[in-house]
């Protein structure tokens, strides 16, 4: 098995740098055998990580210890889908699947672009950045962090996953994260390709606008799965604790948001061009940064970060990648002039360099508040500590600019906006505002900072709504459609824009959650005996002391509560063997659409029904809008991703600059 | 400090033999010790912490806050004995103040620099004439994209 997986590695690593010359000789030699080679070289390299990964997948499913992964990350006690999550669970696993990931999405990029058009020209540039990249990894997986160490004398059982890893979100948000944080290297291969061609237009940028869609929700889902991953298991009440492991993977996120805006610019006016290609590398930079601090607690301090075996061969990455694209950037630079004219501050262009300057300013602050413990102790030998109330203050208020600008912006026209157009667009949706604050304030919220978040959510919601009921009806006036079938078919024609407002709706969610679980969170603690009762909120909670079972490998401890005297609710903890040290947490939830009932069983003495039990106890209000959110993100996402109806394939097509006065 | 907890949750029992409500206490040592890093797990607060260590402070911010201490003298003892890095908010003094200063500096120059750009680009002539045309242009071109073909 051993051996195996690592000849696989050592081939791939082989053939990837042989797809790199192959396809950059070829250009230069015109030779397009060779670009075939090296293009058929990527594709052979796909196989063989494949291979490597199901190698590494056959040895945990058939408990080899033989290998030290496989011996480190799993147990014979655990199911099978624990077993097999155990793939990406560890530091070398998780590299291997995200080269696994990498390699598959090169493959569907050699797939999908296999057809002549005018992205040839780009494609063995493509295939050499993405085959760079997946040199670097399987180097690391070969050499530095084999996930196919072999042990000399293989142990009878193995030492199983850490016990915060065994929950259901544990099973998709990590691939997920890993595979939205690679995926991030296509529409980077685009932009490195476009600067090496010289071939700076729109081309490089529709073909990799897909792409970075696609990265973008994956990696947005990975976030949104985490948050509840820890909501579920980490049993602090809340599902965001800005720790680094969370911030690496939002920021390239977040500049990643601003990418997929800011390409409309240069799209549609021909603006910020040199700009994009900027956006999309540090996105990518960030994500690299994001894949070796996830799996490797690096950032805890700079003891840590020098000692970790893949630490200095990341830096020597990300510093080549870094210094390797700035140079072509700049070196193409001249060339990377945009039409850059604004007809007024009052219009779409503007708000779009507003867009980019809060993203912007959101990483920075986040990226800046993660690094600094590390800045800090390098610099002064000074202990600091960056917790949520630094994140909370300093990227609330930009986010609530952002929100803000949410509402305003997709309303804004291009060029310019008249009093009238201000007027037509703006007034329904301040009005809804009104009126809907007037009824959550009747209703009870008072906190300011609650009316602003909510104000604006409502804000938004309106101008929302406003676009979709605008739409229908003059479609219905058209077509005579009925306002149903005038709203199908209006997003239908333009997914585009209405996907994008869907994927606002969904943000709005996450927003509106967000604001109500962090301002009318409740929280108290206690210690119960039996038939002692606590209350919070609407809630009583009386105890009947505790139930232990012992599972394999686990030992279940469940807190027997009575909420209102009616429904039963049993927090968790488990204590598993081979961890004693490290009981998990499993919240007793009662999740309703506007409130969640959150239980934490913190300690207990005694035993059985006699036992004294101490709770945290949380209302958290809103939280379920946060994980509707997500969902509506992947929906939203689709529609702006489905393949446009024929007849406006051919629209596209024909908007060339000046073709708008020749269609009428 | 163990002892004192089991001293201190007999008396509660003792007092309060049917209904634990969430006494003021309880919800006092957590609201503290949210606000304190715990100093040997990495990123966990001392009130959600596991450790023992954790528990312990919790327990001494309990006797402090029974003896009738506030909230800002149990920080500032922390701070006395482990330094500004025990709080989860870093103080905006010394080298924590870096942390604060870095994103203003950050947002300030991004900010500049955008306005920068507005005034080099904004196209100071023909300011009513093509005003109009770009306006139906632009009307005209989502028209053509709803609904048209």
């Amino acid at each position: 098995m051993a051996s195996l997986g690592q000849i696989c590695i050592v081939g791939a690593l082989g053939l990837a740098l042989y797809a790199i010359i192959g396809s950059l000789a070829g250009v230069r030699v015109r030779s397009r055998e060779l670009i075939l080679s090296g293009r058929n070289a990527a594709w052979a390299v796909t196989g063989l990580i494949t291979a490597a990964s199901l190698t590494l997948l056959a040895a945990l499913a058939f408990h080899d210890f033989s290998l030290r992964y496989v011996w480190e990350h799993s147990s014979r006690a655990m199911s099978l889908d624990l077993v097999l999550a155990a793939f990406y669970s560890g530091q070398q696993g998780s590299l291997l699947y995200w080269s696994w990931t990498l390699s598959i999405f090169s493959a569907i990029v050699l797939w999908q672009q296999r057809k002549p058009g005018p992205h040839r020209v780009f494609m063995p540039y493509v295939v050499a950045v993405l085959m760079a990249i997946e040199a670097f990894m399987t180097l690391l997986l070969g050499f530095v962090a084999t996930p196919f160490e072999a042990l000399p004398r293989p142990p009878q059982d193995g030492v199983g996953l850490n016990p915060l890893l065994y929950d259901a979100g544990m099973r998709i948000h990590p691939p997920m994260l890993l595979a939205g944080l690679m995926s991030w290297s296509v529409p980077f291969a685009f932009a490195i390709a476009a600067l090496a061609t010289g071939k700076l237009g729109n081309d490089w940028l529709s073909l990799s606008r897909r792409y970075a869609m696609v990265a973008w929700v994956i990696l947005g889902l990975g976030n949104v799965l985490g948050a509840w991953w820890a909501y579920h298991v980490l049993g602090w009440g809340g599902y965001w604790g800005w720790d680094p492991v969370e911030n690496v993977a939002l920021m390239p996120w977040i500049v990643g948001t601003a990418f997929i805006h800011s390409i409309q610019m240069q799209e549609r006016r021909g603006m910020l061009k040199a700009w994009n290609i900027l956006l999309i590398m540090v996105t990518f930079f960030l994500s690299i940064f994001g894949t070796f601090v996830v799996r490797s607690g690096i950032l805890a301090s700079v003891h840590s970060f020098a000692l970790s075996e893949i630490g200095p061969f990341f830096l020597t990455f990300l510093a080549l990648v870094i210094c390797g694209s700035l140079a072509l950037f700049f070196w193409r630079l001249p060339q990377l002039r945009g039409d850059n004219q604004l007809d007024s501050l009052l219009s779409r262009e503007s708000s779009f360099l507003i867009n980019n300057l809060l993203f912007l300013g959101i990483a920075f602050a986040i990226f800046w508040g993660t690094i600094y413990p590390l800045v800090a102790e390098a610099v002064a030998d000074q202990k600091v500590s960056v917790g949520p109330p630094y994140f909370k203050q300093v990227a609330g208020p930009l986010l609530g600019a952002v929100l803000l600008l949410m509402g305003i912006g997709p309303l804004m026209p291009w060029r310019r906006a008249s009093r009238e157009h201000l007027l037509h667009n703006f007034v329904l949706p301040v009005l809804g505002m009104i009126m809907g604050l007037i009824v959550i304030a009747v209703g009870g919220v008072r906190d300011p900072f609650a009316l602003l978040g909510f104000g604006l959510c409502l804000f938004v919601l309106g101008t929302i709504v406003q676009e979709f009921a605008r739409g229908a009806m003059a479609r219905h006036r058209a077509t005579g459609e009925n306002y149903a079938l005038a709203l199908g078919s209006l997003v239908r024609r333009n997914n585009r824009r209405y996907g994008g407002y869907l994927v606002h709706l969904a943000i709005l969610l996450i927003g509106a959650g967000a604001v109500g679980s962090q301002i009318y969170q409740q929280q108290t603690v206690a210690t119960l005996a039996p038939g002692q009762t606590v209350a919070l909120g609407a809630y009583t909670l009386t105890s009947s002391g505790v139930q232990t079972t012992q599972q394999p490998g686990v030992k279940v401890t469940e807190g027997l509560l009575t909420v209102n005297g009616t429904e039963q609710l049993r927090p968790e903890r488990d204590v598993f063997d081979n961890f004693p040290q490290q009981p998990s947490t499993k919240v007793g939830l009662r999740s309703t659409p506007f409130e969640d009932l959150y239980v934490v069983l913190a300690d207990w003495q005694g035993d059985g029904p006699g036992a004294t039990v101490s709770l945290a106890v949380f209302v958290n209000p809103l939280v379920s809008w946060i994980w509707a959110g997500g969902v509506l993100l992947l929906l939203g996402t689709l529609v702006t991703l489905w393949p446009a109806p024929v007849p406006a394939r051919q629209h596209v097509l024909a908007r060339a600059p000046g073709a708008l006065g020749a269609e009428a | 400090m163990t002892l004192l907890r089991a001293c201190f949750m007999a008396m509660v029992l003792v007092a309060v033999p049917l209904v634990a409500h969430a006494d003021a206490l309880d919800d006092g040592v957590r609201r503290v010790a949210l606000q304190l890093q715990c100093p040997v797990c990495e990123g966990e607060t001392v009130a959600d912490s596991p450790s023992g260590l954790a528990a312990d402070m919790r327990s001494v911010i309990r006797t402090k806050l029974a003896a009738g201490e506030s909230d800002q003298q149990i920080l500032d003892e922390f701070v006395a004995s482990y330094g500004d890095g025990i709080l989860t908010e870093p103080p905006k003094r010394g080298i924590s103040l870096g942390v604060w200063v870095g994103p203003a500096i950050g947002v300030v120059l991004g900010a500049l620099l955008v306005t920068l750009l507005l005034k080099t680009w904004r196209r100071p002539t023909a300011q009513v004439t093509t005003r109009v045309d770009t306006e139906a242009v632009d009307e005209y071109a989502r028209f053509r994209e709803e609904y048209g073909r």
